[in-house]
């Protein structure tokens, strides 16, 4: 191999770690009905408040 | 406050990030030069630097969340060690694996047991430990309090990796000099880096109180604000 594509494999597999742990947090906040990426659902689930939302 | 954080994690952050994350891609491919003397595998520089430091944030992250643990002893505090942890060692992985890239290239061998890699595979390991010993302990009290304790002593490895190549002799780089383009280019791979890193914090944050959440019965007692403390000793786990 030569340097150009050491370069290229560092950041594809730089890259690919980073964003699949994304997708891997993604796919688990959809696997259970939680949309932390979209909106803030705690109040939904914490109705006592004590995680700073509406009791 | 909380809530703000929380709504920074949304569908346009992420987009945002991988906007920026492709401009810094391109920047390294189209606009930044090759190093004089290193030539194209110097390129490598510019997701390295930013991760490790991202790494030492990560870690920093949990260092205080860990003292406010045992101050406060939250449930919440837990929950943020744990996640900025374990974003540390996805990081960490990422650093180290770089270096073993750049190293195979530039030295002809993917490892050396110099004093900087040898202190950050010591990072990526007592992270990792970490992550060990919380899923190894059962009662959530106690796995706060030792993963909290824990934090504190890992994070000594962080100044060690820092200091350990101006200190004792080394392969690797102390600084390096750069040139306008790669210094922008630089600054450029900070951005979405530092996002990625505190996007995924905030996010494997919410999953971990979800979790917690789901774990407790619903009959959870109802307290007052300011005893929100973990569950009693041998709760539902």
């Amino acid at each position: 191999m030569n340097d150009s594509q050491y370069t290229i494999l560092a950041y594809a597999v730089g890259l690919g770690l980073l964003w699949g742990y994304a997708g891997v947090l993604w796919i688990s906040a959809r696997r259970r009905r939680c949309e932390a990426f979209v909106e803030p659902v705690v109040e939904k689930v914490d109705p006592w408040g004590d995680l700073g939302g509406t009791p | 406050m909380v809530g703000r954080i929380r709504n920074l994690v949304g569908p346009t952050y992420w987009i945002l990030t991988f906007v920026l994350t492709v401009v810094a891609v391109a920047m390294v491919a189209f606009y930044t030069p090759d190093e004089k003397t290193m030539g194209t595998i110097q390129k490598i520089f510019y997701l390295h630097l930013p991760t490790a430091i991202c790494t030492f944030l990560a870690c920093l992250v949990n260092f205080i969340c860990s003292i406010a643990f045992l101050a406060q002893r939250r449930s919440a505090c837990d929950d943020a060690a744990a996640a900025s942890a374990r974003v540390a060692v996805q990081l960490c992985t990422v650093v180290l694996v770089t270096g073993m890239i750049w190293g195979k290239s530039a030295w002809g061998q993917w490892w050396t047991w110099s004093p900087r890699l040898t202190f950050s595979l010591v990072l990526w390991l007592l992270y990792a430990v970490y992550l060990m010993v919380r899923s190894s302990v059962e009662s959530e009290q106690r796995r706060a309090l030792i993963a909290a304790v824990y934090g504190l002593i890992a994070f000594l490895d962080v100044p060690l990796v820092y200091l350990s190549v101006r200190m004792m002799p080394d392969i690797h780089p102390v600084s390096v000099s750069l040139a306008p383009a790669m210094r922008w280019t630089l600054i450029a791979w900070f951005v979405p880096i530092t996002m990625i890193t505190f996007g995924l914090i905030v996010v494997r944050y919410n999953l971990n109180r979800l979790d917690r959440l789901g774990r407790r019965d619903d009959e959870i007692a109802p307290s007052a604000r300011g005893f929100e403390v973990l569950p009693a000793e041998g709760g539902a786990v």
